[in-house]
């Protein structure tokens, strides 16, 4: 019997090495792959830190994402330049059956008119709050392919899908990711999230505009918004205290970390975020301890359900009637498509600067008064 | 070879191939018989079909197939070890040291500015489950009780979801989502590369599953007896606990936690070959799990297409029915024989 133990054993550890050598991918050094192409310029940024643009020529872009990957974009007909390097993924125009896994990229596309280059959407219908999508899925002219971890590959596949646009969830599905590079499918991952400026983040318009040949009109778009938010930058006066937060169903208040673009955005608008700290989900406790005096508290409604008034909230927790903000009226509620409206950045900081101000309309379009 | 044994063997083969044919032919994309057979046979070169073929349905279809007769060859030793026809794989906490290790890669991966990819979830679940097995296996040693290991493994269970919450607790919520989703098993991202390990990872362990089946006869009619024929009992118990660990690891680690397969399956099959003999029992479990879990993945995948389920929660619909039937008969039959006396 302790033969056949030992036996087991080294059969397995044979197994285990297969494996390992399977999942083993070599890389090829980025200087011998360039060597042969000059590099013309790069996409100027001014916000965005979490991609670059460089230009090979006129039919020739290297799109790097931070901590995701690099991508030669190839303009329509371009062959593809030998000696690509393994970790660099080739992605041809035109892109006109495109697969958005990226919710928040949508909005991008809506603005930049290139919807009818989305085909496939992993986000359902009643969970768009964008119009023209939701035209788009009852005019089957895009349509909804599963879950983002379990799409139907077939359908996918038989789309003649070109590009797949994922957010960083598909990170912790790697074998879906996996699966759609191995039938060809070009996997993009979105990393505009990652960005601390939320000009940064609507910056990643111009990623999109060069992918759909739009560039031109995603800068002029991206300007006019620039200055929209050089306007609120003049707020001044003295900053107000801000809460962001939403009550979880265990009883427990999810915050946002202090390195994301909603606290960037309420410091644009000459708010103060609060509660501190690093952590996602904090005690009521220590909410009640960081938010006590806050001046304007702003219930974040995309999470969980919203609640309908002010008293609804309270009976949620009855800790938050004690709170400065709740005892003056003070309490905002964000509308359920705040977060899909990624190019309605500078809109909503106008309007956070205006709830913060406290020039605001009890009802406004991303915001409104809890009563 | 009695003439039930022959016809029911013959039946599940016959579903096994019924079944193998529906998954390769069925789909949300209608790819004509005459087209699966050229792109098997290499003659057909449309890139669309020979792409859903070969690198969707053919490595899903194997992954069911193998990875349902393991799992359900993996309880039907643990009910034989523990003389309990309601053990399953993961009644030992294999499952939840795999769902640690799965939630820690996952939460701590990103952070540490390193990208995860499959094979590294599949480490991750391995290295979990077999360091639960590994546990147990060192419990046997000292505990003589199949009782006490039996607490052990379901101790070890609550104790890994304890960490795993605690890994949780300060995860980001996509964490939280694909912990929960991992959790629920599925075939669906199975490559031909997992393949390639998939099925010598478990013809391996079947082989030393068969060389234990004699044992094991001796074992179903008392230690006392075995012990007479030259079994040791021990070392029995220890090729018990790894090759039904080693099985249900390879699942946990491809596929994921896969609930009830390995509970329902051995119990439809003893109930179909009048028969608890390892000898017929380890091919009809392999042979019944493979058609229940091909069966279960047709549904998980057609039902609501484009959506698609997930494996646990078709083979629970299934299995628990199975399961109360099961325990509804045994219960008239032993009234029955009562009555009679």
């Amino acid at each position: 019997m302790r033969k056949l133990f030992y036996l087991l054993i080294l059969c397995m550890i044979l197994v285990t090495g297969c494996a390992q050598a399977q999942g083993s991918a070599s890389s090829d050094s980025a200087d011998e792959f360039f060597a042969g192409i000059k590099k013309t310029g790069g996409m100027e940024l001014e916000h965005a830190k979490e991609f670059e643009v460089s230009y090979y020529g006129d039919d020739i872009s290297l799109i790097d994402i931070n901590d995701t990957g690099r991508y030669l974009l190839l303009n329509e007909g371009t062959v593809v330049p030998e000696g690509v390097p393994e970790d660099v993924t080739v992605i041809k125009k035109p892109l006109r059956h495109t697969y958005v896994a990226a919710s928040s990229v949508m909005d991008l596309y809506r603005e930049l008119g290139v919807l009818n280059n989305v085909e496939m959407t992993s986000t359902k219908y009643e969970d768009w709050s964008i119009e023209e999508v939701r035209e788009a899925l009852d005019a089957e002219d895009m349509f909804y392919v599963g879950k983002y971890g379990t799409p139907d590959f077939e359908f996918v596949l038989d789309c003649g899908c070109d590009l797949a646009i994922e957010s960083t969830m598909i990170y912790h599905k790697p074998q879906t990711k996996e699966k759609l590079e191995s039938l060809g499918i070009p996997v993009m991952v979105e990393h505009s999230s990652y960005e601390e400026d939320p000009l940064g983040r609507l910056e990643w318009i111009k990623l999109y505009g060069l992918l759909n040949d739009k560039l031109p009109e995603a800068e002029a778009f991206f300007e006019g918004e620039e200055k929209k938010l050089s306007k609120i930058r003049t707020y001044d006066g003295e900053k107000k205290k801000t809460a962001f937060f939403a009550l979880t169903p265990q009883g427990a208040v999810n915050v946002k970390k202090e390195d994301d673009y909603v606290v960037k955005m309420i410091e644009l608008a000459n708010g103060e975020y609060v509660p501190k700290g690093d952590t996602q989900t904090i005690q009521m406790e220590s909410f009640l301890a960081g938010a006590g005096d806050a001046d304007i508290l702003i219930y974040n409604a995309t999470i969980y359900d919203e609640p309908e008034d002010l008293r609804t909230l309270i009976s949620m927790n009855a800790g938050l009637k004690d709170l400065k903000a709740v005892r003056d009226g003070n309490v905002w509620c964000t509308k359920d498509d705040v977060f899909q409206r990624t190019t309605a950045v500078c809109d909503m900081t106008a309007e956070l600067g205006e709830v913060i101000s406290g020039n605001a309309q009890d009802d406004m379009r991303y915001f409104y008064r809890l009563k | 070879m009695n003439r039930r044994f022959i016809i029911s063997f013959a039946g599940l083969f016959a579903l096994l191939v019924i079944l193998a044919l529906l998954n390769l032919s069925m789909g949300s994309v209608r790819v004509e018989p005459g087209t699966i057979l050229g792109i098997i046979t290499g003659s057909e070169a449309d890139p669309v079909s020979t792409g859903i073929i070969k690198e969707i349905r053919i490595p899903r279809l194997i992954g069911a197939l193998i990875l349902g007769g393991a799992l359900s060859v993996s309880g039907f030793l643990l009910q034989t070890f523990f003389h309990n026809p309601l053990a399953g794989p993961f009644v030992l906490g294999i499952s939840s040291g795999a769902k640690l290790a799965v939630a820690l890669a996952m939460t701590f991966s990103l952070s540490a500015g390193f990208l995860l990819n499959s094979w590294v979830m599949i480490g991750a679940a391995f290295l979990g489950a077999m360091t639960v097995m590994l546990f147990i296996l060192a419990v046997s040693g000292v505990a003589k009780s199949s009782a006490v290991l039996i607490i052990c493994g379901i101790m070890a269970g609550y104790f890994c979801s304890a960490l795993t919450e605690l890994a949780v607790t300060f995860a980001d919520d996509q964490n939280i989502v694909n912990l929960h989703s991992w959790s629920q098993g599925s075939f669906s991202g199975i490559s031909r590369a997992n393949t390639g390990v998939i099925v010598p990872a478990v013809l391996i362990c079947m082989v030393f599953v068969f060389i234990i089946s004699k044992p094991m006869g001796a074992y179903q009619l008392g230690e006392a007896y075995a012990r007479s024929s030259g079994v040791s009992i021990t070392g029995l118990k220890i090729a018990l606990i790894i090759l039904s660990g080693l099985l249900s690891a390879v699942v946990a680690a491809f596929a994921g936690p896969v609930s009830f397969v390995g509970i329902a399956v051995p119990q439809l099959m003893k109930g179909i070959f009048k028969t608890e003999k390892p000898v017929f029992m380890i091919p009809a479990s392999f042979l019944g799990g493979a058609v229940f879990c091909l069966f279960c993945d047709l549904l998980a995948r057609l039902v609501f297409a484009p959506v698609e389920l997930s494996i646990s929660v078709v083979t629970s619909i299934f299995g628990a029915p199975v399961v109360i039937w099961v325990m509804l008969g045994r219960k008239r039959a032993k009234e029955g024989m009562d009555n009679g006396r």
